[in-house]
C-alpha cells in the first residue's frame, strides 16, 4: 500500500466508525449553539407568517369542527413517535422520518409549521434533538420548506393525474430531500467556506449528511405510501372530513 | 418506568431536586442565561456557562453525573458530523496544516477551520448545558404551563397539553406493537423489517385516529368548551432566588 491509500483506508475507518458506533437517532436537527445569534433570529423570523398563516387556518378548523383538534393533536404525537420506531438499518446509524411530508399531504403546509414548531420544541426538550436557540431554523427547513414542497408536488402531480400512491411517495420523498438540502444552506451560510465561500460549504454539508438523509428520504417515502394505502382501506371517514 | 428510557428527560425532570422551583422563575432565569450567552458569544461566558449548569443540574439538582453525561453525548455525532464539514477544505491547488491528496484535489485542513471548529464546540457545549439545565429541572407539563402565562394563543396552548398526553399513549401501544413484531421475528432480514415498520406506523395512525375520537367524547361529555384547565402547584419566588438571579447575570456581564 501506498502512503496515501494507508491514509484513505484511515479516513474510511474513521467514517465506518462514526456512521457504525453510533446508537442515537439523528434527523437533520441543528443542534442547540450551533447557530451564531444574526442567524438564529433571522430564520426564526422567516417562519413567522407561516406560523400565522397555520394558526389563523387551524382556528379556523377547530372552529367549524372542534373534534378535528384531538386529530391534529395525534398527528403531532405521531410525528414525534415516529422518532421512537425501529428503523430498517440502512446506513448503520439509525435515523428516522419526519411524517411531515404526509402530514402536509393530509392537512395543508400551513397547518404542520404550527405542529410542527410544537413537536420541534417537545424534541428539543424532551429527546434532546435539535434546539431553543435553533428553534426558528429547525422549524423553517422542517416544518415550512420541505412541508410547502411536498404539498405542491403532491397538488400538481395530482393535477396531471398521475396515481395517488405515486404522487405520495414523490411528494415525501422530495420533501425530505428539500429540507436536507435547505438545513445544509442553513449551515453553510453559518460557517462559509474558506476556499469556494457559501457554495462550497453547501456541497461539503450535504456530502457529509447525504449518507443518512439520501436512504432516508426514500425510506420515507416508500413508508408514507405503506401508510396512505392502510389508511385509505380503513380510514375512509376521516380523510374525507379532512377533504384529502 | 416503561417510558423512563425514550423520554428519560422528562422522567428526570419529575425526580430534580429543583422540580419544587417556581417555574416561571426556572423558565426566564434559564432561557435568559441561553439567549445572554449567544448574543455575547465570548469563550469566557461559554465556559462559565457550562461549568455552572453543570453545578445547578448535578449538585442542586441532584441529577446524577453518569446520567448528564449520557445526556450530553445525544448531540455529538452532530457535532462531529459538522466539525468534519466545517474543517475539511477542497482545493486543487492550495494546501493547509494536514493535506491529502485524493486524484487530483488537496483535502485539507487550515488553522482557521481548526479554530472555528473549536469555537463551535465551546459554544454548542455551552448553549446545550443551558438547554439541559432547564430540561433537567422542569417537567415539560410545567414549561407549557409558564407558556400559558406568557398569554401564547390557548389554541396552541391546547395543542401542546394533548400532543404532550398523546405522546405518552401511542408510546405505550408502539412499545407493545414492536415487541409483539419481534417475538415474532418481525425485524430478521430487511424485507420482513420494511413489512414490520409499515404496518407498525400504519396501524398506530389508525389507532391514534381512533382514540382521538374516544378522546373528544369523554372531554366532551364532561363539559369540555375549549380551555383544558390542570390543577398545578407552584411555589413562590423567594428572596434567596431574587439574589441568585442578580448574581448570575452580574458575573455574565462581567465575563462579556
Amino acid at each position: 500500500m501506498t502512503k496515501n491509500e494507508k491514509k484513505l483506508i484511515f479516513l474510511i475507518c474513521v467514517f465506518a466508525l462514526v456512521f457504525g458506533v453510533t446508537q442515537t437517532t439523528f434527523a437533520m436537527h441543528i443542534m442547540e449553539g450551533y447557530l451564531p445569534k444574526i442567524h438564529c433570529i433571522g430564520w426564526g423570523v422567516l417562519c413567522l407568517p407561516f406560523l400565522a398563516a397555520g394558526l389563523i387556518r387551524i382556528n379556523k378548523i377547530v372552529n367549524h369542527h372542534r373534534r378535528t383538534l384531538l386529530l391534529l393533536a395525534m398527528v403531532g404525537a405521531y410525528a414525534f413517535v415516529l422518532s421512537a420506531l425501529k428503523l430498517p438499518s440502512v446506513t448503520g446509524s439509525s435515523s428516522h422520518p419526519t411524517g411531515t411530508g404526509l402530514g402536509a399531504v393530509l392537512f395543508g403546509p400551513s397547518v404542520m409549521a404550527v405542529l410542527g414548531i410544537i413537536v420541534l420544541l417537545f424534541q428539543a426538550i424532551l429527546l434532546a434533538h435539535g434546539g431553543l436557540t435553533t428553534l426558528g431554523a429547525n422549524t423553517f427547513s422542517m416544518a415550512v420548506a420541505g412541508p410547502f414542497l411536498s404539498f405542491g408536488v403532491y397538488r400538481l402531480m395530482r393535477k396531471l393525474k398521475i396515481n395517488k400512491l405515486i404522487c405520495v411517495f414523490a411528494a415525501t420523498a422530495l420533501g425530505d430531500l428539500f429540507t436536507y438540502c435547505i438545513t445544509s444552506i442553513q449551515l453553510a451560510l453559518a460557517y462559509p467556506s474558506e476556499v469556494g465561500g457559501v457554495g462550497a460549504s453547501v456541497v461539503k454539508f450535504m456530502a457529509v449528511f447525504a449518507v443518512t438523509q439520501v436512504p432516508l428520504a426514500i425510506i420515507e417515502g416508500i413508508l408514507s405510501v405503506i401508510v396512505m394505502m392502510g389508511l385509505e382501506s380503513y380510514a375512509k371517514p376521516e380523510l374525507e372530513e379532512l377533504s384529502y | 418506568m416503561e417510558h423512563s428510557g425514550f423520554l428519560s428527560i422528562d422522567y428526570n425532570a419529575y425526580g430534580s431536586a429543583l422540580n419544587g422551583v417556581n417555574s416561571v422563575y426556572k423558565v426566564v432565569f434559564f432561557t435568559a442565561a441561553l439567549i445572554y450567552g449567544i448574543a455575547a458569544d465570548k469563550f469566557a461566558v461559554y465556559l462559565f456557562m457550562m461549568l455552572s449548569m453543570l453545578f445547578i443540574t448535578v449538585c442542586m439538582g441532584k441529577i446524577k453525573l453518569g446520567y448528564y453525561f449520557r445526556v450530553m453525548r445525544i448531540p455529538a455525532i452532530f457535532i462531529a458530523l459538522s466539525i468534519i464539514a466545517v474543517a475539511v477544505n477542497f482545493s486543487a491547488t492550495k494546501t493547509g496544516l494536514f493535506t491529502l491528496r485524493l486524484g487530483g484535489i488537496n483535502v485539507f485542513v487550515t488553522e482557521k477551520g481548526v479554530k472555528d471548529s473549536i469555537g463551535i464546540v465551546i459554544r454548542a457545549f455551552g448553549a446545550l448545558s443551558c438547554m439541559y439545565a432547564l430540561a433537567l429541572s422542569t417537567p415539560m407539563a410545567d414549561i407549557i404551563e409558564v407558556l400559558r402565562k406568557f398569554r401564547l394563543p390557548e389554541i396552541i396552548i391546547e395543542l401542546m397539553f394533548l400532543i404532550y398526553r398523546f405522546i405518552f399513549v401511542l408510546l405505550d401501544t408502539l412499545e407493545n406493537m414492536t415487541r409483539a413484531a419481534v417475538s415474532r421475528n418481525g425485524y430478521g432480514g430487511i424485507r420482513n423489517s420494511f413489512c414490520s415498520f409499515g404496518s407498525i406506523g400504519k396501524n398506530l395512525l389508525l389507532y391514534s385516529f381512533g382514540k382521538a375520537n374516544a378522546t373528544y367524547n369523554a372531554m366532551e361529555s364532561r363539559g369540555y368548551e375549549g380551555r383544558l384547565a390542570f390543577y398545578s402547584e407552584d411555589n413562590g419566588i423567594g428572596a434567596a432566588e431574587v439574589v441568585l438571579f442578580i448574581l448570575y447575570f452580574a458575573v455574565m456581564i462581567c465575563l462579556s
